[in-house]
């Protein structure tokens, strides 16, 4: 216990600044937006929302540009996740390995990171145009002309060009983090399970991967709330379109908040905060149970 | 024998595979550059050639056409006011949180980290700004950002703060220290270390903000990353200008990378390993 003179050193006048701001901007809307989710709150009366109970919802379940922005982000969320962790943890092994320059490689990686991701995606457009776009001119040139697509036009490819530059753009984090992770394993561990005569996949499943279980919760928490908060890409590449197609939850959001309807996107917006909030929380939960004590 | 060449062969297929993953995040950064020096009708073919003929000129027109500018004005205004803000107020809380052990700061401590799982609620938030008659103003993009920063900022100086020893603090005490003048003259310049981290991270992530400027604030607030949008709109299909314009909006960013570079890789790896 503190004594009471140290104890009146820490006075509450500390936490007050940042307590406020934050109940202000960020505590209070969250909570507000229980309520404003079911008002006809629009552009043409910005301030006298009325409550129109669950109307909102009921449009929204309506909407077809609804069901495929949902539809839209799983994909885009799992496809992304998986893709991240898998391939971002066999990076991670390679660059743990003496690989000349590793170090060059793990910042390049890095990289995108510090680019705006509205203007990474400005890039990917020329790199995915149909006719000169560097990707389909390479195809071509080496002889597989026949995979050359409309990358963002073709509805069948469209989600999966989006996907391919978030993976470009931010796998890098997940490698760092996965790089960490391999780093805090004692390499004592390894040598006394390689004298027992523990061949290279036992190690990986038996000291690996339980010891690198913080990383894994990480980044697959971090995946999964970046994938399915996923905005500045979509909006950047491709705006929803063609026709609304490869609309994501993010993107309707703006979508409809542009349209003037508040109470609409509110609704969204609450749908959104409550499904994100539960899944991270109980993933959150499940791999706390599956990290070990070493 | 055998082993050793197994291992060889592996690191040469690690090697490989790291050279093939290179080439895909470097080509896209050479293609970017070179069409930036063509002509509008060489760079619209996207190739990877290096220019006959260097129309140095692309960057000064960029200049003169784009609000490079003031966007560089508002991010470093902004993103600077925030990161001193948000800073000094975050460091605060977790001042007080990791060194009262009352139920309000284990409660506090909460409060601020279900931030960093709990989305914005940006429509609220916007009639929040409405009626403070805040939205498209500098001081309420700075609030909302300040606001965005806390949970990480405050997360990371509480981990850092476990690790400074209270006799620091009772030490001071008996000196005669006040409060704020402990807090001041001992507590901050300690947190030097993980200041550096929590500055670089918001900082980058005022800088490239998107949803947050497109939703609370007009062109005229934004910051440079977010001027190549405008751009892009009025130059469609003359991408030795985008280009060059993207060039140089991201130039900043490249820089800031250099020397932030392992800043950001611990303020993000931070609680990803067994603390």
């Amino acid at each position: 216990m503190l004594s009471k003179g140290v104890s009146k050193q820490y006075t509450i006048l500390f936490v007050l600044p940042a307590f406020l701001l934050f109940s202000l901007f960020f505590i209070i809307p969250n909570l507000s937006g229980f309520a404003m989710a079911f008002t006809d709150w629009s552009s043409y009366y910005p301030l006298k929302p009325a409550f129109n109970g669950w109307t909102n919802f009921v449009d929204l379940f309506q909407s077809s540009i609804f069901s495929i922005s949902i539809k839209n982000t799983l994909i885009f969320t799992v496809l992304t996740t998986s893709v991240k962790i898998v391939a971002g943890f066999l990076l991670a092994i390679l660059l743990n390995n003496q690989i000349k320059l590793k170090h060059l490689y793990r910042t390049i990686i890095f990289s995108p990171i510090v680019f705006n991701p509205l203007v990474i995606a400005f890039v990917f457009s020329a790199l995915y145009q149909p006719e000169f776009g560097p990707i389909n001119v390479f195809l071509r040139s080496v002889g597989l002309g026949f995979l050359a697509q409309e990358w963002l036009t073709d509805l069948r490819f469209a989600m999966l060009s989006i996907c391919a530059m978030d993976v470009w753009a931010s796998i890098g984090i997940t490698v760092v983090i996965f790089l960490t992770g391999l780093q805090s394993v004692p390499q004592e561990y390894y040598e006394a399970a390689t004298v027992d005569g523990a061949g290279s996949f036992r190690r990986f499943f038996n000291i690996t991967l339980p010891l690198t279980m913080p990383a894994i919760t990480i980044n697959f928490i971090l995946c999964l709330i970046g994938g399915a908060k996923v905005f500045g890409q979509v909006f950047g590449l491709t705006n929803g379109g063609p026709n609304d197609a490869t609309q994501v939850y993010g993107t309707f959001i703006f979508k409809s908040f542009s349209t003037g309807l508040y109470g609409y996107s509110a609704a969204a917006g609450l749908l959104f905060t409550v499904v994100i909030s539960l899944v991270s929380f109980i993933t959150l939960g499940l791999f706390r149970k599956l990290e070990v004590e070493y | 024998m055998q082993i050793s060449r197994l291992a060889k062969l592996w690191k040469l297929f690690a090697e490989l595979i790291m050279l093939g993953v290179v080439a895909v995040y470097l080509l896209p950064v050479w293609i970017v550059v070179v069409n930036s020096l063509k002509d509008t009708i060489h760079a619209n073919r996207l190739g990877y050639n290096w220019p006959k003929q260097l129309h140095l000129d692309n960057y000064a027109k960029v200049f003169e056409k784009s609000n490079a500018l003031s966007g560089i004005y508002n991010g470093l205004f902004i993103g600077i006011t925030v990161v001193l803000i948000g800073g000094l107020f975050s460091a605060a809380a977790a001042y007080y949180i990791a060194r009262k052990g009352t139920r309000f700061a284990r409660f506090a401590s909460l409060y601020f980290l279900s931030g960093i799982i709990i989305p914005t609620a940006i429509i609220p938030t916007y009639f929040a700004m409405l009626i403070l008659d805040l939205n498209n103003t500098y001081l309420g993009l700075i609030a909302i950002f300040t606001t965005y920063t806390l949970p990480l900022s405050v997360f990371l100086y509480i981990g850092f703060l476990k690790t400074i020893p209270r006799e620091i603090d009772e030490a001071a005490i008996i000196d005669g220290s006040k409060p704020y003048q402990m807090f001041v003259s001992i507590i901050l310049p300690l947190l030097a270390p993980v200041s550096v981290t929590v500055v670089v991270l918001n900082f980058i992530g005022v800088w490239n903000d998107v949803s947050t400027y497109l939703y609370f604030s007009g062109g005229d607030k934004w910051p440079l990353p977010m001027t190549v949008f405008i751009f892009f709109g009025k130059y469609k299909q003359q991408w030795d200008l985008l280009f060059a314009d993207i060039l140089i909006a991201t130039l900043p960013s490249l820089l800031f990378f250099v020397f932030g570079q392992r800043y950001m890789v611990s303020g993000l790896t931070a609680g990803s390993v067994k603390a």
